[in-house]
């Protein structure tokens, strides 16, 4: 199965925030920021392996990348992520290791909630941590999404607007034509037919609503001077509780999705690159060791992937905290010794020109946010 | 086994060595992202590089040296970072990227060292250009794509303009640029690698990514920098199987 077709029925979104509105006050920043929500959970330990822990294969052997790419001594990154590498190589992106927001119940609805109210309570706030960075950084503005995604939520109320054509929206897919000719029969059948026949043959070409075409539009609307400052993309699917795979199968082909994500918005963004950071955020990492259907489940640590032109060191930020048994979170996870909210805090930080305590106080709700953004944009 | 544990706790004591101040600098750094292993006041390799990667990162100088010889002056150090300042440049450990150019090669496609190779030096140029593909199998030759090229500091930078896609031309695209990392040497080759694009769609998509083909352009004799033609000929490219040539030539050239 191809990757387009595997992420055909799934909802993938896309929703832009922070175009300028006449009249209101304008920050002076340039950065852009945008966040890519895995959700489902992301196995951390599959996307970037720490290679140099001696427990890694004796805990999960079978859920490995045999090919990985080693970007330096201790860590690799799975080989689906080779666009990510190629921008670690030409010191644009980052890794922050161990991480998770400081949330241990791995519930899908819960966890989601919280990654993006930006606190450790569920359902506990009605904005989000980004639109709260947006209205302390004075960024206005319009969303261009059906619903607003609570991230982007903030005190300024944001005005929606969804076109009702979307590019490509008005093309069928061959497939789902198919799927309908094949549900009817007779003279029904012979009109989903003809349609199909007549249908023009696009079927590789990349639909909005598929994650590498929300990217390219969002790419394309960041880089305009007068366009969005921070986009939102949901990447489904990363649920992987069955036949999860390692050097191929489901997980693999969803990184290859961010992989081809991240680098369609480095294309599109153009010059606009050098002042945008991507983080994807996840709502738990998934278990250590494999299951009994050849998955895993519902844990804690994971991985968060930077990239952008603020960054200027390539490097993995973590602090390590082992995969033997007594290392791990409820002897079944990897423990998250990095609390999420620091990343965000630095790549707001650092895109909106913000300052450390400001952002942990009013964007976070909480003083004891560590201050990283040195340590990430140098 | 008592006599075994007495010889045991007489080598931690005594043959051991255990100090006060390793101790101190064991304490401090296992509160960081360096592992120093135990905190047993016993000197060893993991207290010696989580002390080594500890000073690195947070760039600390101290007195009479980092090493085992000056423990009583790094406790000392850490002894006085009563506020933790110090101590919190080191709670999470960076691990610096070093990805090796043969792995570079592999994840991308347009990389190329040109570190070992006289690149052209002269003035920038941008020129127009097209390419023409040849397909074996149908004998006939169009022009799938044209331009503008621009020649800065010797590296080629292609902005497509037009692009064929089987027998369809897409004009104006603007937007078309090529991922291509290509330089002209100071003999007038070129050298660089590129991945073939051969599925752009109008509204500037690229239907298919790129193929992550490196390709091998030799330089057209006769050829006469900027205002030559046929500088590069592609004397094969099989992405996808199929057989053609391709040809790119430069026209038009004006000084940047």
């Amino acid at each position: 199965m191809k990757r387009r077709e595997f992420l055909a029925a799934s909802g993938a979104t896309l929703a832009l925030a922070g175009y300028p509105v006449h009249g209101f006050t304008q920050s002076s920043v340039d950065g852009r920021v945008v966040v890519i929500i895995l959700e489902g959970g992301m196995d951390g330990l599959t996307a970037v392996p720490p290679v140099g822990d001696p427990d890694l294969f004796r805990q999960r052997r079978n859920l490995t990348a045999s090919n990985a790419l080693e970007i330096n001594p201790f860590f690799a990154i799975h080989p689906s992520l080779k666009h990510f590498g190629a921008m670690l190589s030409r010191n644009e992106a980052a890794i922050v290791h161990a991480t998770a927001m400081p949330y241990t119940r791995r519930s899908h609805f819960e966890g989601q909630n919280v990654v993006e109210n930006g606190t450790p309570e569920p359902f506990s706030q009605a904005t989000g941590w980004l639109g709260r960075a947006m209205d302390l950084a004075g960024i206005a503005g319009r969303a261009m999404a059906l619903d607003t995604p609570l991230i982007i939520r903030g005190a300024t109320g944001i005005d929606n607007f969804y076109p009702a054509s979307i590019v490509g929206s008005s093309t069928p897919e061959a497939s789902l034509l198919a799927t309908l000719e094949n549900m009817h029969q007779g003279e029904d059948a012979e009109i989903f037919a003809t349609i199909r026949n007549n249908a023009p043959q696009v079927a590789e070409l990349p639909r909005v609503r598929d994650p590498e075409g929300l990217a390219l539009a969002a790419g394309r609307a960041l880089s305009l001077s007068d366009g969005p400052r921070v986009a939102v993309i949901r990447i489904p699917e990363f649920d992987t509780h069955a036949n999860q795979g390692a050097d191929a199968g489901p997980h693999a082909r969803l990184l290859e999705v961010v992989d081809q994500t991240i680098e369609t918005l480095r294309i599109e963004l153009g010059n606009t690159w050098q002042d945008t950071i991507v983080l994807t955020a996840t709502e738990f990492g998934r278990t250590v060791r494999v299951n009994g259907s050849d998955g895993t489940d519902h844990g804690f640590g994971s991985v968060s992937l930077l990239a952008g032109g603020l960054i200027n060191t390539a490097t993995v930020l973590a602090r390590w905290p082992g995969l033997a048994q007594r290392d791990l979170f409820e002897s079944r996870d990897l423990m998250a010794t990095l609390d999420f909210r620091a990343v965000c805090a630095a790549c707001v930080e650092a895109a909106f020109g913000l300052d450390h305590d400001e952002v942990a106080e009013k964007v976070f709700f909480a003083r004891d946010i560590d201050p990283i953004r040195a340590l990430l944009f140098g | 086994m008592i006599r075994f544990l007495f010889i045991l706790i007489s080598f931690v004591t005594f043959g051991g060595q255990a100090q006060a101040d390793v101790r101190c600098i064991q304490a401090y750094l296992a509160e960081t992202a360096f592992d120093p292993g135990p905190v047993d006041g016993l000197w060893g390799a993991k207290t010696a590089a989580a002390l080594e990667g500890f000073i690195a990162q947070t760039g600390i100088e101290i007195e009479g040296g980092e090493d085992r010889s000056n423990s009583d002056q790094i406790c000392a150090v850490f002894s006085a970072d009563t506020d933790g300042n110090l101590q919190a440049l080191g709670k999470y450990r960076s691990y610096p990227v070093a990805i090796d150019t043969d792995l570079l090669a592999e994840i991308d496609p347009t990389y190329f060292d040109f570190s070992g190779f006289d690149l052209y030096q002269g003035p920038d140029y941008a020129c127009r250009f097209a390419t023409y593909t040849t397909w074996v199998t149908r004998s006939d030759t169009y022009r799938s794509a044209s331009g503008v090229v621009e020649i800065i500091d010797g590296r080629l930078v292609f902005g497509r303009h037009t692009y064929t896609i089987g027998d369809n031309p897409i004009a104006n695209e603007s937007y078309l640029q090529d991922l291509s990392n290509l330089a002209i040497l100071a003999t007038g080759q070129i050298v660089g690698r590129t991945p073939y694009f051969w599925d752009y769609t109008h509204q500037g998509r690229v239907a298919r990514r790129p193929h992550d083909v490196v390709l091998s352009f030799r330089y057209e004799p006769g050829f006469r920098f900027p205002d030559g033609r046929s500088i590069l000929r592609i004397p094969e490219l099989s992405p996808d199987g199929g057989e053609f040539h391709g040809t790119v030539e430069l026209s038009g050239c004006r000084e940047l």
